[in-house]
């Protein structure tokens, strides 16, 4: 789960879980399966991660649903 | 000959940029996602042509997630433009590509701008523009939004493709999806997609997902030539810092005591010049030259008291829209909200709410309009409730006046009426959340874009528009507010006490609304009425009421007081600039000496009522721009209630505030 990885750390993305709007968003903002994604801060109920060249801050129930490896 | 041309993208890749360069316009862009919330246009003529541009508001998707972004979508579904320019962020290409295949699939004739070009030369990134256009069948130019570098080759492609009609190849997905497709009736892929959408439901939608996808990851292998891996980027370096959850915090108060403290040491001494110039120079001037008439009093007391005086505030004003201006283009605030998140938290809102509330610092108007980056109605409607308090420049006009006037630290005080602004702001949302929008919170999901250096030309001119909207509106409303304040003052005809005017009589029949807040005086009172309109009337007002209550000016020679006004002006240069490199804030000094409008409010009220007076000021939603905009953002309904309530709360807050302090001064 995205929401465990510490800061710093690079994982790829295996899995997206659910079809709420707010994960088809991720999705279309580059957060997509096979991606690697570098966690770059975390704080309180968010984290940032950095995808490409874009960084892209989201609440941590929502880093639940993303699966890295 | 007439084009219409839309301009479509994700967030903040820069259409508004590049529509400011080609049609010249001065529309709002900003390092954030989000900048643009509705449509709007420009036109550009070309070879003949009358190539009409609308800008619309950035989408991830043709499947919106908010109500700027639907705008987008309905226009595009239902305007049927001639032909539809594409931008790119290049750095992002492949996040970018996903919408680029949902508007071939629409099978529109399409230009490509691959906007950004210069960052992606920083990062080592090369596009084969030359692939991209053959793999496609359409036009694809470079182009970079700051410098306008790439704009005629983008008319020659919109003009071109418009001429020889160049639609897009028709995409090939895989069979699978193909077959399903082949099944259904539709003139383009856009129509088969979504008749089997609503034929095969959820397997099908997945399927095209993964296939947009795809596409888009593919097309971005073929056409992107070289990657340079780990090229430096300040951006991750700043954030570090910025992100920081104890330095990040530190640095965003000492960011905004610091902005604040350069924008009035700046524009103190200009404005304190021009009140001089004002007082010292014109408006003797006046009765000078056309002897003391009627009309000369009406110059000198409505024109250049009541218009001139608001002017006078010009400096601040502008200063104040420089430096937010500067914050706004350097992508910091989307990174603000993700500081802020967790207090926003605490008050049913998540971080994005931030962005406009910070914007209102601003001005309110735009940041009202800014609410609509928030995803749900709920939401939407506590940050609509929260914006109006957030002071704005009209209100610091006021505060200035008053604080300086009456309080030892001035600076302090307007501190403190700034925190108690944001502070009723929250609780408001607080309450709100409790009450009525209870509902759970969405999601918070915010890009925050790289770190970009402002371009001093652009901050320069969206300052000057800012700018030139308060004169125009010195010299409309407030103007006008003038002169008919200036008339009931001075009916019925031959009236000598200005008490036992029109005004005089209105503003005593409002004395026992304001009295518990200690404002007893007509005068205050009267001038209250008219700033329903705009806050800096309150002090326009004032100052006509007690210029035509004042008595005889002192003699006046113009050449020797032009000559005092030259030096005035170069002092005021120098002190702005001193003041600059001070480390220390040195404005708001209070001064011995004051005017003669200064000296008469002075003698009318006490620091309990002035401070009173201040914070009803701060509260009450007195602004026709807001109360508008407002009622188009959240309704009718919405707006009257607001207004209300900002009274009562603007009332019994200032009562408070007066009894408060009568019993801790005695
Ligand atoms: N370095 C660089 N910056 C650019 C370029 N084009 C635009 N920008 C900057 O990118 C930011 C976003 O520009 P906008 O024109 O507001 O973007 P937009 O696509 O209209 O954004 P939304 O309205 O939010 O969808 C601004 O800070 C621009 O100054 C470019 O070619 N190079
Ligand atoms: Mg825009």
């Amino acid at each position: 789960m995205l929401e465990k990885v510490e800061v710093g750390k690079k994982v790829k993305v295996l899995d997206i879980e659910g079809k709420e709007d707010s994960l088809r968003k991720l999705q279309a903002m580059g957060i997509r399966k096979g991606k690697v994604l570098e966690v770059v801060q975390k704080l309180g109920r968010s984290i940032v991660v950095k995808v490409d060249h874009s960084k892209i801050a989201i609440s941590k129930g929502l880093a639940q649903k993303i699966k890295v490896q | 000959m007439k084009i219409n041309v839309a301009l479509v993208g994700n967030p903040n890749v820069g259409k508004t940029s590049l529509l400011n360069h080609i049609a010249g316009t001065t529309l709002r862009v900003g390092n954030w996602a989000g900048t643009t919330v509705e449509k709007k246009e420009g036109k550009a003529f070309y070879k003949g042509y009358e190539i009409y541009l609308v800008d619309l508001p950035g989408i991830y998707s043709l499947e919106p997630f908010s109500e700027a972004e639907q705008v987008a979508r309905d226009y595009l579904l239902s305007q049927k433009p001639d032909v539809v320019v594409n931008v790119l962020e290049t750095p992002n290409m492949e996040r970018d590509l996903l919408l680029t295949a949902e508007l071939l699939e629409m099978e529109i004739p399409t230009v490509i701008a691959l906007n950004m070009l210069d960052e992606a030369r920083r990062l080592g990134i090369e596009v084969d523009k030359e692939k991209l256009s053959e793999l496609l069948g359409i036009k694809v130019v470079q182009t970079n939004g700051r410098t306008g570098e790439g704009k005629r080759e983008l008319l020659e492609a919109i003009i071109q493709t418009y001429e020889q009609k160049i639609k897009p190849f028709p995409l090939k997905y895989s069979q699978t999806l193909e077959e399903y497709l082949s099944k259904v009736e539709g003139n383009t892929k856009f129509e088969k997609i979504r008749k089997s959408q609503e034929l095969y439901g959820e397997d099908f939608d997945k399927l095209l997902k993964d296939e947009r996808f795809a596409f888009a990851h593919g097309l971005f292998y073929k056409v992107v030539k070289k990657v340079n891996q780990g090229a430096f980027e300040l951006t991750d370096s700043l954030d570090k810092l910025l992100l920081h959850p104890v330095f990040g915090l530190f640095f965003f108060l000492f960011l905004m005591f610091f902005m604040f403290k350069i924008a009035f040491d700046f524009s103190a001494p200009w404005m304190e010049w021009l009140d001089g110039f004002m007082n010292n120079f014109i408006s003797p001037l006046i009765v000078y030259l056309l002897g003391e008439s009627l009309f000369s009093r009406f110059l000198s007391e409505a024109v250049v008291g009541g218009v001139g005086f608001v002017l006078t505030f010009l400096p601040l004003i502008a200063s104040i829209l420089f430096i937010l201006s500067l914050l706004e283009f350097s992508g910091y605030l989307p990174r603000v909200a993700f500081l802020m998140d967790g207090l926003m938290h605490r008050f049913g809102l998540h971080g994005t709410g931030f962005i406009p509330l910070l914007l209102g610092f601003g001005c309110n108007v735009p940041a009202i309009m800014a609410s609509r980056v928030m995803e749900t109605k709920r939401d939407k409607l506590l940050v609509l409730a929260m914006v109006p308090f957030m002071s704005c420049p009209a209100r610091l006009v006021v505060f200035s006046f008053f604080a300086v006037l009456f309080f030892p630290n001035p600076a302090l005080v307007i501190f403190l009426l700034y925190l108690f602004g944001v502070s009723v702001a929250f609780l408001t949302s607080f309450f709100l959340q409790k009450l009525v929008y209870r509902g759970s919170l969405h999601h918070m999901i915010l890009e925050l874009p790289p770190y970009r250096l402002p371009a001093l030309k652009l901050v320069l001119r969206i300052t000057w528009a800012h700018v030139k909207h308060f004169i125009y509106r010195a010299g409309t409303l407030i103007f006008a507010v003038s002169v008919i304040l200036w008339a009931m003052l001075n009916l019925p005809p031959g009236v000598s006490n200005p008490k036992d005017s029109f005004a005089g009589y209105v503003g005593r029949a409002l004395v026992p609304i304001f009295k518990p807040m200690g404002l007893e005086d007509w005068q205050i009172t009267t001038s209250l009425i008219p700033a329903f309109l705009a806050r800096e009337i309150v002090l326009s007002s004032m100052a006509v009421i007690y210029s035509v209550e004042e008595g005889k000016k002192e003699e006046f020679e113009p050449r020797k007081a032009l000559q005092e006004q030259g030096v005035a002006f170069a002092n005021a240069l120098k002190e702005s600039v001193l003041n600059l490199l001070n480390p220390m804030p040195k404005a708001l000094e209070v001064k011995e000496e004051h005017s003669q409008l200064k000296s008469a409010i002075k003698n009318s009220m006490n620091p309990a009522q002035a401070l009173a007076f201040m914070v009803f000021i701060l509260l009450y939603t007195s602004c026709l721009g807001t109360v508008a905009v407002l009622q188009k953002e959240g309704g009718t309904k919405f707006a009257l209630l607001f207004l209300a309530y900002s009274f009562v709360v603007a009332w019994v807050s200032g009562v408070i505030v007066y009894k408060l302090m009568n019993l801790l001064v005695g």
